[in-house]
């Protein structure tokens, strides 16, 4: 590794030291505050059946684990396709992965509310989980088709993926508001569940999505140099070596499933995914061989804080982490684009 | 050796065909200037040699090879691009632009070595740019970007440089600099060098071959005194232009009459 790369890496130390000190917060703050001192003697002694054990290794350390990695994913997401679409403004959610995750967990509640006899207890949180990715694969694999077909000939594929997941994300938005309106009794749960929450996840939810968030970010991070091209445009991509049909592709269909994964045991977080790459590139520059880890651990971070706050402003009742990030980000984002638009004049 | 050859090329766009029966050979260590108006086909002529632009008829062949045979990262290998225009999405530096046209000859998750880190200097030192490796592309005049983009295609180390107007935007000094390292690389290197001008004094002067297009055809090819007659310009430029000697170097210098 050469000085210079060498010096970028350094750069990323306080951003690794900012994601350990809110996930020991995380662990630390809670209904029941757990000193550092039971933090530690729950880590050495884990097989002890203390309720501070318990604590921690039951409700604690699964959920600031789960919100980590979800706010990781996230991120990672969000700047692959900031990336790949060329467009600041450009979300995890920005090809429907959302609506479909929302719709195919909003027909999941409804089964378990109307006591499928199928879907045990044990089975309908999997159930949940499975629905909502299924949702948000099936919807995005359906942009995709669309695109496809309408741009035969053509040469202006992100613009019509971009348009057919709007057209699709307000049908399933529809279809979902139709359910709402339909079963009023389950209104509540399906709005919580919309709004984004780590409320109640265990290490099956961290088995079942954290292997595909990293499975998909770490694909993404590979692909850094392809969106380096790409940021210069299709034909200098082209120019410069990359087969960029293929690499789009890989890139889009790796960060839908990290998004999907994260959306399935999270429900619908937004604004992080789109904050924490805008914040990263001004700390360590646009490249994303840096970008990409440095995204996914300041989201990592963001969420981890954003989940402490949601479920400790109001304790014992929680706020759905969804607002938090939303409350949390959204002057932030202003304040520096107020001050990039200064600074640049 | 003919490094490039079009056989009889016709193409362009899918709703417009732009160049029409064209055929050329480029031979190894020139310099090659294409000329014509706007819409005759210079930056299509360009692109086509990438493999870019609806080839309907004809081949292209570089190095024997077909282009459209050829992967990407091969092309990428052969022939290097300083476009028109590009307008990039994120501030990079100079030097990480620069360094980008090292691309093809790493695999896509090979970091850069000390071999690229040299290519990407020398480059930059050749285009002046050094002093500024460390600023953003978006603090750049229009000048040194187009000398940022020149510097990757240098730093690509390709046997055949293709620059789209690479003189536009530049002030005097940097116009005679960059085609001087040009014909200089060219001569010096063994490279070939293809590129679109607007300016024909310039032209005449840097050549070792012109083609002169018109409306998609080969209107004329070979040495500037050979192509830049006064009938044959005021026919493909439709206006009445004067050549005369050029007081310094005796080449065809070419004087609109108003």
């Amino acid at each position: 590794m050469q000085p210079r790369q060498l010096f970028l890496v350094w750069r990323m130390i306080p951003l690794i030291g900012f994601l350990l000190v809110a996930l020991l917060v995380g662990i630390h703050w809670g209904a029941v505050d757990l000193s550092f001192d039971q933090i530690r003697q729950g880590f050495w002694n884990p097989s002890e059946t203390s309720h501070i054990s318990t604590i921690l290794w039951q409700i604690r350390l699964p959920r600031v684990i789960l919100a980590a990695c979800v706010g990781g994913g996230l991120a990672v997401a969000g700047a692959a396709f900031q990336g790949v679409f060329r467009n600041p403004l450009a979300d995890p959610f920005v090809i429907g992965a959302s609506s479909g995750a929302a719709l195919g967990a909003t027909l999941a509640l409804l089964c378990i509310a109307g006591s499928i006899t199928v879907i045990t207890a044990t089975w309908q949180i999997p159930w949940l989980i499975l629905s909502a990715f299924a949702g948000a694969i099936l919807v995005v694999g359906a942009v995709f088709v669309i695109a496809a077909l309408s741009n035969v000939g053509r040469n202006a594929p992100l613009l019509t993926l971009i348009l057919a997941g709007m057209a699709l994300s307000s049908f399933t938005g529809a279809l979902v508001s139709l359910i709402m309106f339909l079963n009023h009794e389950m209104l509540t749960t399906i709005f919580s569940w919309l709004l984004g929450s780590f409320s109640g996840r265990h290490w099956n939810e961290i088995i079942m999505a954290v292997p595909v968030i990293f499975f998909s970010g770490g694909l993404l991070w590979l692909m850094s140099r392809p969106l380096d091209l790409l940021s210069f445009g299709d034909e200098t991509a082209m120019t410069l070596g990359l087969s960029i049909g293929k690499f789009r592709v890989m890139i889009l269909v790796a960060a839908t499933l990290c998004t999907a994964a994260c959306v399935a045991v999270s429900g619908v977080i937004g604004f992080l995914g789109l904050m924490a790459p805008h914040m990263t590139r001004i700390m360590l520059g646009p490249r994303h061989g840096l970008m990409i880890p440095g995204s996914c651990l300041l989201g990592a971070s963001l969420m981890v804080v954003a989940d402490t706050l949601a479920r400790t402003v109001i304790a014992p009742a929680e706020i759905p982490v969804g607002i938090v990030t939303a409350m949390m980000g959204c002057p932030f984002f202003l304040f520096l684009l107020i001050s990039r638009g200064q600074q640049s004049k | 050796m003919n490094q490039i050859e079009l056989e009889n090329v016709s193409g362009g766009y899918a709703q417009r065909e732009v160049l029409k029966q064209v055929s050329l050979c480029i031979q190894q260590g020139k310099v090659l200037v294409l000329l014509g108006p706007n819409g005759s086909g210079k930056t299509t002529l360009l692109r086509a040699l990438f493999n870019l632009v609806v080839v309907n008829q004809g081949k292209i062949l570089i190095e024997g090879d077909e282009v459209d045979q050829l992967s990407r990262k091969q092309i990428a290998q052969k022939l290097a691009l300083s476009p028109q225009m590009e307008a990039p999405q994120w501030p990079m530096t100079v030097e990480e632009t620069v360094q980008l046209g090292r691309s093809s000859h790493r695999g896509w998750v090979q970091p850069f070595q000390a071999e690229d880190s040299g290519y990407v200097a020398t480059a930059l030192q050749q285009t002046g740019l050094t002093d500024l490796s460390q600023r953003r592309i978006t603090e750049l005049s229009g000048g040194e970007w187009r000398r940022t983009l020149i510097a990757r295609a240098l730093a690509q180390q390709t046997k055949v440089l293709c620059l789209d107007e690479p003189t536009t935007g530049l002030d005097l000094k940097y116009q005679v600099e960059i085609l001087s390292l040009i014909r200089e690389l060219a001569h010096q290197r063994d490279l070939t060098v293809i590129l679109t001008l607007h300016d024909l004094n310039l032209a005449s002067c840097f050549a070792d071959q012109i083609v002169l297009l018109n409306q998609g055809r080969i209107a004329a090819t070979g040495t500037g005194e050979e192509v830049l007659t006064e009938e044959r310009l005021s026919e493909v430029y439709q206006t009445k232009v004067k050549v005369l000697p050029h007081p310094e170097y005796k080449t065809p210098f070419i004087v609109p009459v108003l």
